[in-house]
C-alpha cells in the first residue's frame, strides 16, 4: 500500500515543481493586449498611415508571435497622410495620394491598438474626439469611434476591454515638435516635466486599477534620431567636408552674429534638422565663397515662422531637449515604479540601432535611408524597425516578469519589407525619376558613406567592418530635396 | 616472387594515387583531422602508444623506432553525412526553416613508409591531411546565411620525414619537420538595404580562392615508453602552424531591380576587378597522451587523450587590396578529445574497435553556418586482412554523432539547432617488404 502513496507524493511533487518551473506563461497573458500610445504605436511609416505598414505596428507583430488576436483601426491602401515614396537617390520624394479609407470600421469594441498618431500622455489620457482632440491626429475619430462608444479616451477604452496586458507607449510627441519646428521653447514646444509626470501618473492609476500587468515606455532621445542626426553642421561636397585650411566650414545661421551681420557660423555643437534639406540647395546656410548659390550667405532658418519650420537646434536647445527628455524618463520610471508596470526604454534599442544589427549577414541600422530602420520621414520606423521593436519588447517582457513569449520571425520583415511588403509593396505606380551623372555621383557619395561602402565591401563582417577614415572625416549624408524656394 | 612485388608495387601505386589526389575533410573537433590511418581509426585513433605501424608519424614518431621491416602503408579515407542540417529559430532565420548541407564525396588519404637505417635508427617518409573542413550549403541562392556563408573548403596536406630512435629496449624517440601545403575557397553572397524597396537584398557575390600552395614548416615529436612487457605509454606533439594565403576576391554584382541603386553599389564594389585577398589562418598544435595495455598477447587496449591549443584560432584578418580589413572573431577555447580502443590481432589479421568524445573548441557566439561545429561521439570498428603475405588490407569505419547545438546567442545572430551524423569509411593497405 505504500508504493502507490508514494508513487502519488512523488508525482503531485513532481507536477509542482514543473508548475513553479514554468510560471512564465501564465504571467503574462495576451489575450487582450492594448496597445496606448502615438505614431509609433499605431504603425506610422513615411509620413502616412496605411494597412501594409499598419498589420506589421509593434503590436500587431508582439501578437502575431503569439497567436493573440490585436485589432487594429486599419487603412486601406495607399493610406492617409500621402506615403512618401523615394523617387530618386538623388534623393528626391514622391507622396502617394491620401485616400485610404477605414477597413475595420465596424468592429463592435474598441481596438487593440489604440494608438493615436500626434497625442502626448495628456491626449491619451483624455482626448476623445476630433473635437478635443490637443495634439492627436484627427484620425482620432476613426480610431476611437465615440460617435458610437461614447467611451472615452484611450485610456478609457483599454480599460473597457478588460485587459490582460497593457503597453503604454508614449515616445515623445510631448517635445518632438520642438525638433521638427526647430524651436524649443518650453511650455511651448515642450511639455513641462510636471505636467506629464501627473499626466502618466493619472495614467498608469487607471490602468493598473483594472490590470496590473503591463510595460511603460520612456520618450525617445529626440536628439538622436535620423531626422537630428543626419546632416552635420558644415558645408559638404561629395559627402565628404570641404576643408579650408584643415579646418571644415561652418553652415550658416543666424545667431549670435555681430550687429548688422544677417548670417554667421554655426557653432559644431548645433544640430541641424532634415528640414534643411530644402534650404540648402539655395544656398541658405552655405557661405558665397564656398559656393555662389543663389541664396548663399543667407543663413539657415533658426525658429518656425510662415515661411516653414526652423532648421536649426542650437546648444541651449539641444541642452534642454536632451534635459527634457531625461526628466520625462525619470517621471516615467518612478511612474511605472509606482503603478507597478515595468519601464521600457526605447533608448537603449536606439543606441543598439545606431550600431547596427547583424542578421545572418546582413547588417540593418538606424542610419536614414540605407540602414532599413527608419523610414523616409526619419522619425517613424519602417516595418523593419517596428518588428526589432517588437522583438527588443518581447526579450524585455520574458526577461522583466519572466515570460516566454516568442519572438517573431524576423526573415519576412528583413527580405521582404514586411507581412505586407512594408511600403514598397503597395500598389500605386510611382515613376522613379531618371538621375544625371552628377546627381548620381553626389547620391552615391552623399548617401552611401563610407561607413557604408566600407561595409558592403567588407567580406565576412561579424557586425561591422573597421572603417578606416581616409584623409577628410567621413559624414553622414547632406539631405537634397525639392528646389523650389521655400523662403519667400 | 616477381608477381609478388608487382602485386606490391601496384597495391602501392593505387594508394599512392589516392593520396595525391586533392580532397580533405573533417572530421575531428574545429577542423583538425585524426583519422590518419585505418588500423588508428578502427581503434578510435586511440593509437598514440601503440603506434605500431607507420602511421605512428602521425600518432608517435617514436613508434616507427620499434619497426624493424620496411613497411609501407596508405588509406583512403571517405565521408558520408547522412544528415547535416540546420533548423532555424526565431527571430532569424526563423522557425519553420530549414536547410540541409549539400552531399558531395568528400574524402582523404595518407601514405607513410618506413626503413631501417640501422638497427636502431628509422627513416620515415609520409603524407596525410592534418587539417580539412568543407560547409556547402544546399541551394546556396536562397540559403538564409548566404551572406554569412554559402560554400568555405579547406584542404591541408602535411609532407613529413622524421627519425626515430631506439635508446633502449624501453625507450624511444622520434621526430622531423612537417611541410604543410593549404588552400581555401570561400563563397558568400554580400546584401545590403535597397533604399527604394525598404528591405535587405543580395547585391553582390564574393567569391575568394587561395592561389598557389603556400607551404609552412612545423614539426612533430613523440616518446614511447615500454615500462614492462605488457605496458606502453606514448607521447606525441604536432605543432602550431600559422599560414598566409592569398588569392584574387571576385565580386559579381547581383541586380537589385532598383536601376538607380544598382548603378550606386556598381561603384563601391570592385566588380571586373580581382583585387587580392589576404588571411593568416591558425592551425592548433596537438598533443596526445596514450597508455596502452596488452590484456593477452593477443588483446590490447589502449586509451588516449588529445589536447588541442584551439585558442590560436582566436580571429581571422581578411584583407582585400582596396577595401576595409574585415575582423572575424571567433574566440575559440583549448579542447581535450578522449579516446579508447581495443585491437585483437590473429594469424590473418586484426579486429579493431573505439570510442570517441571531441569536445568542441568554439563557443556559442562563433556557431554558425560558417562553422557549425559541436560536440561529438563516435564509435569505430575495423580489421585486417592478410591478403597475401606482406600485404595487408585494412578497413574502417568511423560512425560520428555531433551533438545537436541550439545556438541563439552567436555574432550573426543566426538562431538555429545543428544535427550532424556522419561515416567515415576507409580502406588502406600495407605492404611489408
Amino acid at each position: 500500500m505504500k508504493t502507490p502513496h508514494t508513487l502519488l507524493r512523488l508525482l503531485s511533487a513532481a507536477a509542482l515543481a514543473a508548475v513553479l518551473a514554468h510560471p512564465a506563461a501564465a504571467q503574462v497573458d495576451l489575450s487582450r493586449l492594448v496597445w496606448i500610445g502615438d505614431s509609433e504605436g499605431a504603425g506610422v511609416s513615411a509620413a502616412c498611415l496605411t494597412k501594409r505598414v499598419q498589420v506589421d505596428s509593434p503590436g500587431a507583430v508582439i501578437a502575431r508571435a503569439n497567436g493573440a488576436d490585436f485589432q487594429q483601426p486599419i487603412i486601406n491602401d495607399p493610406g492617409q497622410g500621402g506615403c512618401m515614396v523615394l523617387t530618386s537617390l538623388a534623393p528626391s520624394f514622391g507622396a502617394e495620394p491620401s485616400t485610404g479609407t477605414p477597413a475595420n470600421l465596424t468592429l463592435p469594441r474598441p481596438y487593440n491598438n489604440l494608438a493615436i498618431p500626434g497625442c502626448t500622455v495628456h491626449d491619451m489620457l483624455y482626448a476623445t474626439t476630433g473635437a478635443d482632440r490637443g495634439g492627436c491626429s484627427p484620425l482620432i475619430d476613426l480610431i476611437l469611434r465615440n460617435s458610437t462608444f461614447k467611451i472615452g479616451s484611450q485610456v478609457d477604452q483599454a480599460i473597457s476591454l478588460n485587459p490582460s496586458f497593457v503597453i503604454f507607449a508614449d515616445f515623445g510627441n510631448e517635445y518632438l515638435g520642438a525638433v521638427t519646428s526647430g524651436t524649443a521653447i518650453d511650455g511651448v514646444t515642450l511639455t513641462p516635466t510636471a505636467s506629464y509626470a501627473t499626466d502618466l501618473n493619472a495614467a498608469l492609476a487607471k490602468l493598473k486599477a483594472i490590470q496590473p500587468k503591463g510595460i511603460v515606455t520612456g520618450v525617445v532621445d529626440v536628439t538622436n534620431i535620423p531626422f537630428t542626426t543626419t546632416i552635420p553642421p558644415y558645408v559638404t561636397s561629395g559627402g565628404k567636408l570641404v576643408l579650408v585650411g584643415g579646418a571644415p566650414i561652418p553652415l550658416l545661421g543666424p545667431k549670435g552674429c555681430p550687429a548688422g551681420v544677417p548670417a554667421c557660423p554655426i557653432p559644431n555643437t548645433t544640430l541641424v534638422t532634415l528640414a534643411a534639406a530644402s534650404y540648402m540647395p539655395l544656398g541658405y546656410g552655405i557661405p558665397c565663397a564656398v559656393a555662389p548659390l543663389p541664396k548663399c550667405n543667407n543663413p539657415l532658418p533658426d525658429s518656425s515662422s510662415a515661411a516653414g519650420p526652423g532648421v536649426l537646434l542650437y546648444a541651449d536647445e539641444v541642452t534642454l531637449l536632451k534635459t527634457r527628455g531625461a526628466e520625462y524618463n525619470a517621471a516615467a520610471k518612478a511612474a511605472a515604479a509606482a503603478s507597478g508596470y515595468l519601464y521600457y526604454d526605447p533608448n537603449d534599442l536606439l543606441a543598439r540601432a545606431k550600431a547596427g544589427f547583424g542578421f545572418g549577414g546582413a547588417t540593418v541600422s538606424a542610419a536614414y535611408l540605407t540602414g532599413g530602420m527608419f523610414s523616409y520621414d526619419a522619425i517613424h520606423l519602417t516595418p523593419i524597425g517596428y518588428a526589432l521593436l517588437a522583438d527588443d519588447m518581447i526579450k524585455f517582457i520574458n526577461a522583466s516578469f519572466p515570460a516566454s513569449l516568442k519572438e517573431p520571425d524576423l526573415s519576412v520583415y528583413l527580405f521582404q519589407g514586411g507581412t505586407a511588403g512594408g511600403l514598397s509593396g503597395g500598389t500605386v505606380p510611382y515613376a522613379w525619376a531618371p538621375m544625371t551623372d552628377a546627381e548620381k555621383a553626389t547620391a552615391i557619395e552623399q548617401i552611401f558613406t563610407l561607413d557604408f561602402s566600407s561595409k558592403l565591401a567588407a567580406m565576412f563582417p561579424a557586425h561591422r567592418a573597421a572603417v578606416s577614415p581616409g584623409p577628410s572625416a567621413p559624414v553622414q549624408r547632406h539631405e537634397r530635396a525639392d528646389r523650389t524656394d521655400p523662403m519667400p | 616472387m616477381f608477381k609478388a612485388i608487382g602485386t606490391r608495387l601496384a597495391a602501392l601505386v593505387l594508394v599512392g594515387l589516392a593520396v595525391a589526389l586533392p580532397a580533405a575533410r573533417l572530421e575531428a573537433a574545429g577542423f583538425a583531422l585524426f583519422e590518419q590511418s585505418s588500423k588508428g581509426n578502427a581503434m578510435g585513433g586511440a593509437f598514440t602508444a601503440t603506434a605500431e605501424d607507420p602511421s605512428a608519424m602521425f600518432y608517435n614518431p617514436a613508434g616507427n623506432a620499434f619497426i624493424d621491416e620496411t613497411i609501407v602503408d596508405g588509406s583512403l579515407f571517405g565521408v558520408l553525412r547522412p544528415t547535416a542540417r540546420l533548423d532555424g529559430l526565431n527571430p532569424y532565420p526563423g522557425e519553420g526553416y530549414s536547410a540541409n548541407m549539400a552531399k558531395p564525396l568528400y574524402w582523404f588519404g595518407n601514405m607513410y613508409a618506413v626503413t631501417s637505417l640501422s638497427k636502431d635508427f628509422k627513416v620515415s617518409l609520409g603524407m596525410w591531411s592534418p587539417n580539412g573542413l568543407g560547409v556547402p550549403w544546399q541551394n546556396p541562392d536562397t540559403f538564409r546565411g548566404r551572406a554569412i556563408i554559402q560554400r568555405v573548403d579547406l584542404r591541408q596536406l602535411a609532407v613529413g620525414a622524421q627519425f626515430a630512435w631506439k635508446v633502449s629496449d624501453a625507450i624511444a624517440i622520434g621526430a622531423g619537420p612537417e611541410f604543410r601545403f593549404t588552400d581555401v575557397k570561400l563563397s558568400k553572397n554580400v546584401q545590403a538595404v535597397n533604399p527604394f524597396t525598404q528591405r535587405v537584398q543580395d547585391i553582390a557575390h564574393l567569391s575568394l580562392v587561395s592561389t598557389g600552395t603556400p607551404v609552412k614548416v612545423t614539426w612533430s615529436a613523440g616518446m614511447l615508453l615500454k615500462p614492462c612487457d605488457r605496458l606502453r605509454v606514448g607521447i606525441s606533439y604536432h605543432a602550431h602552424l600559422d599560414v598566409d594565403l592569398e588569392g584574387p576576391a571576385q565580386f559579381s554584382q547581383i541586380a537589385t531591380g532598383s536601376p538607380q541603386f544598382d548603378g550606386a553599389v556598381s561603384t563601391l564594389l570592385p566588380f571586373g576587378t580581382t583585387p587580392t585577398g589576404r588571411t593568416t589562418l591558425q592551425f592548433p598544435s596537438v598533443t596526445s597522451f596514450g597508455v596502452a595495455y596488452d590484456l593477452t598477447p593477443n588483446l590490447t587496449l589502449e586509451v588516449d587523450g588529445n589536447y588541442v591549443t584551439w585558442k590560436v584560432f582566436d580571429q581571422t584578418v581578411i584583407r582585400i587590396d582596396g577595401v576595409p580589413d574585415s575582423v572575424l572573431p571567433h574566440g575559440w577555447e583549448n579542447t581535450w578529445a578522449v579516446r579508447a580502443g581495443a585491437l585483437y590481432k590473429g594469424k590473418k589479421g586484426w579486429l579493431a574497435a573505439g570510442f570517441i568524445y571531441d569536445q568542441t573548441p568554439q563557443p556559442d557566439f562563433d556557431a554558425s553556418p560558417f562553422l557549425p561545429d559541436s560536440n561529438r561521439t563516435g564509435v569505430t570498428i575495423g580489421a585486417g586482412f592478410n591478403v597475401l603475405k606482406g600485404v595487408q588490407l585494412n578497413v574502417s569505419s568511423l560512425f560520428l554523432w555531433f551533438h545537436e547545438r541550439t545556438v541563439t546567442t552567436n555574432k550573426d545572430s543566426f538562431s538555429a539547432t545543428y544535427q550532424t551524423f556522419a561515416i567515415l569509411p576507409s580502406v588502406g593497405m600495407k605492404t611489408t617488404f
